[in-house]
This record gives C-alpha cells, sequence and structure tokens, in this order.
C-alpha cells in the first residue's frame, strides 16, 4: 500500500536526518526513510534545498593555505624540548578522553615553557645543506652563538652574543633561507595562553 | 553526496598510531602530514587567524604524540584524533570569547529579501554561524565542513547522539532566524510545526 500521509513524530524524526542526507552520511536505511518522506512533505524539500544552500557555502574552501612542514618542524622542535626535560610523554590533563585518570601529569602546549640549557634563547633549525661556514655568517649576522646542538633532529639551542634582542635576532636569522626554523625560548606565562 | 574528505584506511591510521605509541617519530610524521589539511581547514573557518589554527594543530598532535598508548581502538582514529583537535579548539575559542564573533546583530544590514547572489549569501550564512553558541557552530561544521556523521560528531564531542540532533536542531533554527532569505522556509513556519 503506497503511504500518502506521516505522522508528526515521523516528521521530527526525519527532519533531524536531513543535515546528514545533505552531507551523505547516513546509513543506506536512514537514506530511504528520508527519501519517501521528502515525496510526500513540501516542508522538508523546502528546509532540504536551505540546507544545501547552507552546505554549500560552508564546505566552499577558504583558500587559505597552510604550510604543514612549518607546523611540523614546530611541533618537532617541542617534542625535542620536552624530552630534553624528560617530559614527552607525560599525559595530557583533558584533551584526550582515553579514560586515564590525569592525575598530576602534565600536558604542554606551545604556551608552555620547557627546560632549556641555560642561556638559551633561541632554538633554531638549518638547511642540511649549509656549511659550517655559512653557519658561522648567519650566526655572527643575527648576533649568536651556539649553546648546544645540533640534536639527533637537527635542533641548535643558541644564545645571543651582544645581540639587542631576541626579536632582532629571530629577524635576522629567519632573513636567510637556510634557516627552516627559528623560535623564541618563551615561558608560558609571557604568551597570556596558559593551560 | 560523497563525504567531503576521503576516509583514510582504519588499518593503515591503526598502524601508524601504534607506532607512535612506541615512539616512532616518522610515524608522527605521517599522522601529522595527513590531517594537516583537513585539521586546518575545520579550524580555519571557526578560528580564522593563521597562528591560532597552528596552534591548535600543534597542540593535537602533542597529545597525541603523548597519549597514543592509550588508544584503544573502541573508535576510528580519525575520529579519535578530530575528538582532540576539537576539545583544544574549543577550550581555546572560550578562553579567547568572542574570537570568530561578528558584529553585533542590531549592526547587521537590513535582512536581504531577493535572491541571494553567492557572495551575498556566503556573508550571511558567516555571520549567522559566528553568532551561534560554539558548541552548535562546531556541530554544524563537523557535518558540513568535515563531512562526519552523527555517530562520529557524538564521539568526537563526547556526546549523546541525541545531543548532536539537538545542537543541529538549533542552529538551524538560529540559522533560519538570522538568515531569512535563505529560500524556501517562511521564518514563521517551522519545520517542527
Amino acid at each position: 500500500m503506497k503511504q500518502t500521509e506521516y505522522t508528526a513524530a515521523e516528521h521530527q524524526d526525519i527532519g533531524e536526518l536531513l543535515p546528514w542526507f545533505v552531507n551523505g552520511r547516513l546509513s543506506d536505511a536512514d537514506r530511504q526513510r528520508v527519501d519517501s518522506h521528502l515525496r510526500l512533505c513540501e516542508v522538508c524539500r523546502d528546509e532540504l534545498a536551505a540546507q544545501h544552500r547552507i552546505y554549500r557555502e560552508m564546505s566552499a574552501d577558504a583558500g587559505v593555505e597552510h604550510m604543514p612542514m612549518a607546523g611540523l618542524n614546530r611541533l618537532r622542535l617541542r617534542i625535542e624540548n620536552l624530552e630534553d626535560a624528560g617530559t614527552a610523554r607525560a599525559a595530557p590533563e583533558e584533551a584526550s578522553r582515553s579514560g586515564a585518570p590525569a592525575g598530576s601529569a602534565n600536558y604542554y602546549t606551545v604556551t608552555t615553557a620547557a627546560a632549556q640549557p641555560a642561556n638559551t634563547a633561541i632554538r633554531a633549525v638549518f638547511a642540511p645543506t649549509v656549511t659550517l661556514s655559512e653557519l658561522q655568517e648567519l650566526l655572527d649576522d643575527a648576533h649568536l652563538k651556539i649553546v648546544s646542538g645540533p640534536t639527533e633532529a637537527g635542533v641548535y639551542s643558541l644564545a645571543m652574543s651582544a645581540s639587542p634582542s631576541v626579536d632582532w635576532s629571530l629577524r635576522r636569522l629567519r632573513g636567510h633561507e637556510t634557516v627552516r626554523f627559528a623560535e623564541s625560548v618563551v615561558p608560558a606565562s609571557a604568551t597570556g595562553q596558559g593551560q | 553526496m560523497q563525504a567531503r574528505f576521503r576516509q583514510i584506511p582504519k588499518r593503515q591510521d591503526e598502524d601508524l598510531l601504534r607506532d607512535v605509541a612506541r615512539g616512532d617519530r616518522r610515524a608522527l610524521d605521517a599522522l601529522y602530514l595527513g590531517y594537516h589539511r583537513r585539521l586546518a581547514r575545520f579550524l580555519t573557518r571557526i578560528a580564522p587567524q593563521y597562528e591560532t589554527v597552528e596552534e591548535v594543530i600543534n597542540d593535537t598532535f602533542l597529545v597525541v604524540w603523548q597519549r597514543a598508548k592509550e588508544f584503544r581502538g573502541a573508535s576510528r582514529v580519525s575520529t579519535w584524533i578530530i575528538g582532540i583537535a576539537y576539545r583544544i579548539a574549543l577550550k581555546s575559542l572560550r578562553r579567547n570569547d568572542g574570537l570568530v564573533r561578528a558584529q553585533r546583530y542590531d549592526a547587521l544590514p537590513e535582512p536581504w529579501v531577493e535572491p541571494m547572489k553567492d557572495a551575498e549569501l556566503r556573508d550571511w550564512v558567516a555571520q549567522g554561524l559566528s553568532r551561534l553558541p560554539i558548541e552548535q557552530r562546531l556541530t554544524l561544521e563537523l557535518a558540513y565542513n568535515m563531512g562526519h556523521s552523527i555517530e562520529e560528531i557524538a564521539e568526537i564531542t563526547d556526546s549523546p547522539v541525541g545531543t548532536v540532533k539537538a545542537r543541529m536542531f538549533h542552529a538551524r533554527e538560529k540559522l533560519r532566524q538570522s538568515l531569512p532569505a535563505l529560500g524556501g522556509v517562511d521564518a514563521s513556519d517551522s519545520l517542527w510545526n
């Protein structure tokens, strides 16, 4: 028998599923239910058209280019820093939902300071092709000196050497093509975004 | 209609995560690079500042590195990772209240009453979204921007399926009120009347 009516409960139930009908993530059974209801319900067809328009706008590419390698280098550096401090595997407080108690473990984020070698102002990674003389030249240019490194990941810890400021040295460093990554060693409290 | 993102094979993700749990940084690199574009796309829409997006992604994978051993396979790896990003983003958005909010509603132009051009509709949608409560906005983004199913959003947000549907319902209702010319349904005609 062909269905010609629907109940209010069915109407509400189907209405709640429309966003996932639009994004194509309903089960086959639910999709068939929605299909059947749409044939009978003009309100839902109109709502579906409206949701399609919102979906189209929201799924349009934002056009923002991101550079994953730069972020990955920063992540590697943070892990290096944390492992230097022996805390890279400390449990986060809450971001993971593993069920494990957080206890007194620390959760380090970009805004969390890690232990650094004495006098370290900047951590940097250089292109693997950089020669020693080129490295010395650009460090002189940025008024920096090597405190330690490179680590296994190629990270140098740098201290200021007659530099007017860390920012000034960072700008000088970042002006060189051979500098893959350079970051100030900043305490978490300075960023205003601590946990 | 297809889901917006290619589903990374579960096996491959699980293998990588298991290697991460053993301390394999190359596996972490692979996961990071595999998810960066997807997460950046999601996060850029809710926190347009480039630095914030990169920080949330970075924080997410630091947690992945630290917590990989505790993943038990109860959900897909992708859902687990996006769930971590969701919680970090939520925390960041709450800390920076108003980060993605547009101007006050009464500062907006009068509702458009003619059929909209794409750019105008895009602006209205963006402003309508910016006025939604964070959880409702994120639910909508997870469905429409990320292409997640109801069940996946429930896992990512650690919420019951009913809550996901309710957040979506309220988000749609609020959008309808701020987007009267969206098409089809009269503002006074509720879908659930």
